[in-house]
């Protein structure tokens, strides 16, 4: 590998025409307008969650803490293992459902593209399809719970969110910018199609494996619903399912005629809900960054290439 | 006169069980039960479980294993999307052996319909032979369909969920008003919190536009024409079709298309022009009963069961000292409530259990064995709760809430003959007097008991009226629209289009049919 | 190998077949864990669908209820309102696949030619925060922002000595809200698919354009964005299938569930399931409206996938 940072080296050398400074200079305008209003809203998650349950209801959603409390962390977590657990197991889920994944679609992607591939249109068909009908909620948790029996089994969580046609399509079309020569060439050499994709076009291709990547961990980050269907009397459920049954709760106890039944302490407060939120989000921008690095790594063996 | 009479024998009726229970010992089981294999019966309840729960169902599963062989097991459905979650469950029957459902708001006769149900009708005297025996005949017709018995009823657990409007009695005393009995009352009440609290930033029903929050609609014609609701029937929000009066129940009637309806229309829109709710209420997230006990809305929409328990709690320190909470019901307008605790919360086995036998003697011993019982509703004494001088229920010196919160989901497992021998020192003290002078006197039993309107034929103008009505209602509702009048035109104009005349022939068909079947 | 295209004998079925299996079986292997997911996941629930079809009865099951053809369909066509709702969902739908990748696209064009690596990693990840803000949490901002009392625009424009102004009973503001607001939430996840096409693109075209003096304009304009079409067209082609799905969160959490002054401008398919199951849950009926969504979507991806091969082979998605 590179030592020194051929992007940045690669830049400099790049003369700046007007049209380059005006392009600049709205890039820099507009993206930062726009991070500003993305960074609002989520800094007033993080003044709610830190006010009293009373400010919010005479105020609303403000600005400024006005008596600030940890109130709402400590109901949340009251229940540490539940949170920890909640985590321990999210974390997990991503790892293992984003690498598996990852391979899945990058062999699928691959195959796709080869215009040497004789099922290539079918296939495609028989996966795009998939995004038009789907068969409903009654067979599909029928499917899990009777035939696969994935009913308080972690693997409901996992297996269905493997591979998305959108994933395959967007990798498909990645894979087409590398040349064809490279495999046909591969090919006459005597390698293998794994064997090509593996050692060849995967070390090629870190800028989609990485943001497909990242799609497939946001999609297992996000995952509740499959665990609200099918880990009723499981210890640990995903982060995102503590978050929404917790938003969720109040509005359908509220104005149903179940509400007699539930304890008042039971309802939760508006600030733990923003709590909530902050404790399930807050990772995601540490794990970010993280996954950008290989864009510019990315763009660094686009440089060797050339 | 008569009404104290009536109330004196519903006392008395009322009682009368606890003391046949404390009389004899609880009848066994049958003795020919094979219970040589352990079995685990799942019983599904609503909500998340509370942090203390597995310590206390573990004391229970071990007094269930050694008495009958069989352990306990909660299968819970959260409230996040519950009504998907519970559907899903009975359609596939899987993993339940106990179910808790509802007439009232869980489709206890539609789901009986579809068959999520079994009909234990034999079982029942030889597996749950104490609940068999404390119920009686009379009471078991109610629970029958397709002639045969598919719930165990909540009959022994006094309750009323009547609507009605919470207000601050300190504050209508302030005002030098006495206690509201009428819409007038209410509206003077209102206009006048506006004009001394509008100002500090009260608003006098700080509430939202939510589904189910329509009870305004019931208010109004409980006053000025008390139809009847059909049970466990419901075509949208405003009720589409009702029964004419309680004198005449078997006769069909749209409320929607009746004059009153416009008149109501009007009186909203000036309500909301007086600034009765938030202007925009309809997208407000208001939480009218947090923010009532946060001072800053001056009314509460909910029923009894509510208000029983609010009355104390709004008199903490954190909430709204002094507050003196009363509640402006429904029922006093109209002048009687249909009794339906009977079939609130109620106990079916599913269709699919492979162990109805194990699942019908765990709940005869969950609502018929004391200890059991107790344990249950209200945990461990020592943990959950330890008894004072008094003998009243008061949580230990060293209870923590994070792992000590216990309450019980099995809402139909609820018996008063054993609850009332432990209250708690929190327990409102006027709800005995509440019940006897105000609510027991002019309830009355539900003339259409067990009447399940078949919707086959019709769901299409069911589904359509029902979206009709959801659409239009809550405009009218809370008088967000420009003009009331032709706002109840555009709604009757769109049920005319959904089919809403078929929907009502077919109903009062089959309501006939009803009728007649019970000899009237 | 380019000869291996030719190689399928014309002659029998059969051993053309196995050939061809045979030739292919390493880049069928590759699909495999996709197909058999798809299969196990997506197809074998298929039959499902029938449900539309039937009066559905939990005891009797799925193939043992009473069939009623055309039935479950009914209500759909009883309101009335068939037409205003397909056509409200479609043009939403388009208005927000539209706009959505024009803006993610100019994004990545932009952050790509922002050189200093700390900003850019910095506005990318705070633009990826709205993707994660529940919708719920996203319609209780919106309301203490908006409403007419208390809202912070609205106390903003009386500090001002304006009049203030009623956002949730004017619906002409909506159309153009609700697609500022799904912009807000889906720009920075979906920049990030053609910010890695670019970043992925041969920066040997890139040198050789600038050392043929071409200004940064004419590197965007001439070598970026022809190279960018394929994935966009890919990317509108695959949010085009779910063109008859509406996006139920954004509308129930932002425009209210309840809130008849609007429904007009946003009445979707979803929100008027949503208020004809409320009271009464029935499988069936949604299948039904379910079944006539993916009908239509698919009339309209094969339209849009012929269109796209005509224009360009690669573009298309099968």
């Amino acid at each position: 590998m590179l030592k020194a940072t051929p992007d940045i080296r690669r830049r400099r050398r790049i003369r700046t025409d007007a049209s380059g400074v005006v392009i600049k200079a709205v890039g820099y305008g507009v993206v930062t307008l726009f991070t500003l209003l993305c960074i609002i809203p989520f800094y007033m998650m993080v003044v709610a969650s830190f006010s009293t349950e009373r400010q919010l209801l005479v105020n609303g959603y403000r600005l400024y803490i006005q008596e600030p409390t940890l109130f709402a962390y400590k109901l949340v977590f009251e229940n540490p293992d539940k949170v920890i657990g909640s985590y321990v197991l999210t974390i997990l889920l991503t790892f293992i459902g984003t690498a598996a994944g990852l391979l899945g679609t990058a062999m699928a992607g691959y195959a796709l593209q080869r215009p040497d591939f004789d099922y290539r249109n079918k296939i495609s068909m028989f996966i795009y399809f998939t995004t038009l009908f789907s068969g409903g909620i009654v067979a599909y948790y029928l499917l899990m719970t009777q035939f696969l029996h994935l009913k308080n089994n972690y693997l409901a969580l996992l297996l269905p969110g493997l591979f998305s046609p959108f994933n395959v399509f967007i990798m498909r079309n990645f894979m087409r910018s590398i040349p064809h020569s490279v495999t046909e060439s591969a090919l006459i050499d005597g390698a293998g199609d794994f064997k090509i994709l593996l050692r060849i076009i995967i070390p090629m291709s870190t800028p989609a494996l990485a943001t497909l990547g990242l799609f497939i961990a946001l999609g297992y980050w996000n995952e509740w619903y499959n665990a609200l269907l099918f880990l009723p009397n499981t210890k640990y459920r995903p982060l995102q399912f503590f978050l929404y049954n917790i938003i969720t709760k109040q509005d359908y106890i509220k104005n149903s005629a179940a509400a007699s039944h539930i304890r008042t302490a039971d309802v939760p407060l508006e600030t733990m809900k923003m709590a909530c939120a902050m404790i399930t989000t807050g990772p995601v921008l540490l794990f970010y960054p993280f996954v950008q690095r290989y864009f510019i790594k990315g763009i660094t063996i686009g440089a060797v290439k050339g | 006169m008569k009404k104290t009479i009536v109330a004196l024998l519903l006392v008395l009726i009322l009682a009368l069980p606890a003391f046949g229970a404390c009389a004899d010992e609880s009848l066994p089981f049958a003795t020919d039960v094979d219970l040589s294999e352990p079995v685990v019966i799942n019983f599904q309840v609503f909500g998340d479980p509370p942090a203390g729960e597995a310590l206390v169902l573990e004391k229970i599963n071990e007094i269930l294993a050694a008495k009958i062989n069989t352990t306990l097991n909660w299968q819970r459905v959260s409230w996040t999307d519950w009504s998907t979650v519970y559907n899903l469950m009975l359609a596939t029957g899987e993993d339940m052996d106990l179910i808790t459902t509802s007439a009232a708001w869980l489709g206890l006769w539609e789901n009986a319909g579809k068959g999520a149900f079994m009909d234990i009708t034999e079982l029942l005297p030889k597996y749950a032979p104490n609940i068999y025996a404390n119920t009686t005949a009379n009471e078991w017709n109610m629970c029958k369909y397709g002639g045969g018995i598919i719930c165990v009823p909540g009959n022994h657990y006094a309750q009323y969920s009547n609507h009605g409007m919470m207000y601050r009695g300190d504050w209508l005393k302030e005002f030098g008003m006495d206690e509201i009995k009428t819409i007038e009352g209410l509206q003077a009440y209102w206009a006048k919190v506006a004009e001394v609290y509008g100002p500090e930033g009260v608003v006098p029903w700080n509430t939202k536009g939510g589904v189910g929050d329509l009870q305004l609609f019931n208010m109004y014609e409980a006053a000025y024409a008390p139809h009847l609701d059909i049970n466990g029937l419901s075509i949208g929000q405003f009720p589409s079709i009702q029964g004419v009066s309680l004198e005449d129940p078997y006769t069909l009637c749209q409320p929607l298309t009746e004059d009153w309806f416009v008149d109501f229309a009007v009186l909203m829109k000036e309500w909301a022009d007086m600034g009765f709710w938030p202007t925009d209420v309809m997208n407000s997230a208001n939480d009218a009963r947090a923010l009532l006990k946060a001072g800053l809305s001056s009314a509460d929409q909910h029923h009894v069961a509510t208000y029983t328990g609010l009355v104390t709690e709004i008199e903490r320190e954190e909430n709204q000292p002094g507050a003196d909470l009363k509640i402006f019901l429904w029922s006093d307008l109209s002048g009687y409530i249909v009794r339906e605790s009977f079939l609130q919360d109620v106990v079916a086995v599913s269709a699919k259990s492979k162990n109805p036998e194990r699942a019908l003697m765990v709940l005869d011993l969950l609502k018929e064995d004391e200890e059991i019982h107790t344990l249950l509703n209200y945990g461990l004494e020592g943990v959950q709760y330890v008894l004072n001088a008094e003998g009243k229920r008061e949580e230990p010196a060293d209870f923590d809430t994070a792992t000590d919160t216990y309450w019980s989901d099995a809402w139909g497992v609820r018996e008063d003959k054993y609850l009332r021998k432990l209250p708690h020192v929190d327990d409102w003290a006027g709800k005995a007097a509440m019940f006897a002078d105000r609510l027991d006197p002019i309830s009355v039993s539900n003339p259409y008991a067990n009447f399940v309107f078949d919707s086959s034929a019709v769901t299409a103008e069911l589904t359509a009226v029902t979206e009709a009505v959801n659409r239009y209602s809550p405009a009218i509702q809370f008088g967000k629209v420009a003009d009331p009048q032709a706002a109840v035109d555009q709604l009757r104009e769109a049920l005319d289009k959904a089919g809403i005349q078929t929907l009502f022939d077919e109903l009062q068909r089959q309501m006939t049919a009803y009728k007649e079947s019970l000899g009237l | 190998m380019p000869g291996r295209n030719m190689g399928i004998a014309p002659c029998g079925k059969h051993r053309s077949l196995r050939r061809s299996l045979h030739k292919n079986h390493s880049l069928l292997l590759m699909c495999f864990p996709v197909i058999l997911a798809l299969l196990i996941f997506c197809y074998l629930p298929m039959p499902g669908l029938y449900v539309a079809f039937i009066d559905y009865n939990y005891a009797r099951g799925l193939f043992g209820s009473a069939f009623v053809g055309f039935q479950n369909f009914r209500p759909l066509i009883l309101s009335g309102t068939l037409w205003t709702l397909t056509r409200n969902t479609i043009l939403y739908n388009i208005a927000f696949i539209l706009t959505g990748n024009v803006v993610q696209l100019i994004f990545a064009i932009l952050l790509n030619e922002i050189a200093n690596k700390f900003f850019r990693r910095t506005t990318q990840s705070i633009m990826i925060l709205p993707h994660f803000i529940s919708i719920v949490v996203v319609g209780l901002f919106l309301y203490s922002i908006i409403n007419y009392d208390r809202g912070i625009l609205n106390n903003l424009l009386v500090a001002l000595g304006q009049e203030r102004i009623s956002v949730y009973s004017t619906p002409s503001v909506w159309p153009g809200l609700l697609v500022l607001l799904n912009l807000w939430k889906s720009v920075g996840y979906g920049t990030i698919v053609y910010f890695a096409a670019i970043t992925g693109m041969d920066s040997e075209m890139m040198e050789a354009a600038h050392i043929d003096g071409a200004t940064t304009w004419q590197r965007i304009r001439y070598i970026q964005l022809p190279s960018l079409r394929p994935t966009f067209v890919i990317v509108l082609l695959l949010a085009l299938g779910g063109v008859m799905r509406g996006n139920f969160g954004l509308f129930y959490n932002t425009v209210g569930a309840q809130n008849s002054m609007l429904y007009d401008v946003t009445d979707i398919i979803e929100t008027y399931v949503f208020r004809a199951l409320m009271n009464n849950f029935n499988f069936s009926i949604g299948s039904a409206v379910s079944l006539y969504q993916s009908v239509v979507g698919l009339v309209i991806i094969l339209s849009a996938n012929t269109l796209a091969r005509r224009i360009d082979p690669d573009c298309a998605l099968f």
